[in-house]
């Protein structure tokens, strides 16, 4: 738990970059290797000269169009989430902050009580 | 002609590099950044296969369609997961996420 704070990186955590770098290193060596010996097809029948934006709707939206239909759907979905989970904390904050000011949330039942009596803003600053 | 191997060594390069990034640093967004790295040379592979196997066949350029558009839902879930966990804690290191053990 205990981090080191000012103090220069330690050769534990050096240790431990180099380690990572070997891995990696060593990963994609093998993957090179692998690839360079496998038999792949070494030219192609470019199609790409051609339109392909019109197959490639076709398929968007006939074969894979299920998918492309859950996918829109878990866009919507994270946007949301998204939303979700970086505005909860700002509602807190004006909550703590103002203390009741324009939004007056249902949740606030006692500070819309006390703006409602009183007719005026609390809080020394402007807005 | 480019071949093909061409096309794979590169995304492997390109995925060394994501998989270097996800374990050496330890800012949320550099990982963050390091994975879509790591998912754009899996959308490499598949248009280089799709392009190189069944060249008249386009299902490849659509599953790297569909599989970009779910790294942006995932990086939208993850930028907010992170923009919270930095409102709560005021970090962005990684090791944060070890006080999330329950």
């Amino acid at each position: 738990m205990a981090a080191s704070g000012g103090a220069p990186p330690a050769a534990p955590a050096r240790t431990e970059l180099y380690s990572k770098l070997l891995a990696v290193l060593f990963f994609m060596t093998l993957l090179t290797l692998m690839l360079l010996e496998a038999p792949w097809p070494t030219e192609t029948t470019v199609a790409s000269q051609e339109q392909t934006t019109p197959p490639l709707a076709e398929l968007l939206f006939g074969e894979y169009g299920a998918s492309f239909a859950m996918l829109s759907i878990l866009m919507g979905v994270a946007l949301f989430g998204g939303l979700f989970l970086a505005r909860e904390d700002r509602e807190e904050e004006e909550g703590a902050g103002d203390g009741g000011g324009a939004k007056a949330g249902a949740a606030k039942e006692e500070g819309a009580k006390g703006a409602v009596k009183g007719g005026e803003a609390k809080g020394g600053g402007a807005g | 002609m480019i071949p093909l191997s061409a096309y794979l060594v590169f995304s492997a390069i390109l995925f060394c590099i994501g998989l270097y990034g996800v374990l050496t640093r330890k800012n949320a967004i550099v990982v963050l950044m390091s994975i879509d790295i790591m998912l754009n040379a899996a959308n490499v592979n598949f248009v280089a296969f799709s392009a190189y196997s069944s060249p008249f066949d386009l299902s490849g350029q659509v599953f790297a369609a569909l599989s970009i558009a779910i790294a942006a839902a995932e990086v939208a879930v993850g930028l907010a997961i992170l923009l919270v966990v930095y409102r709560v804690k005021g970090r962005m290191n990684v090791r944060i996420f070890r006080e999330l053990r329950w």
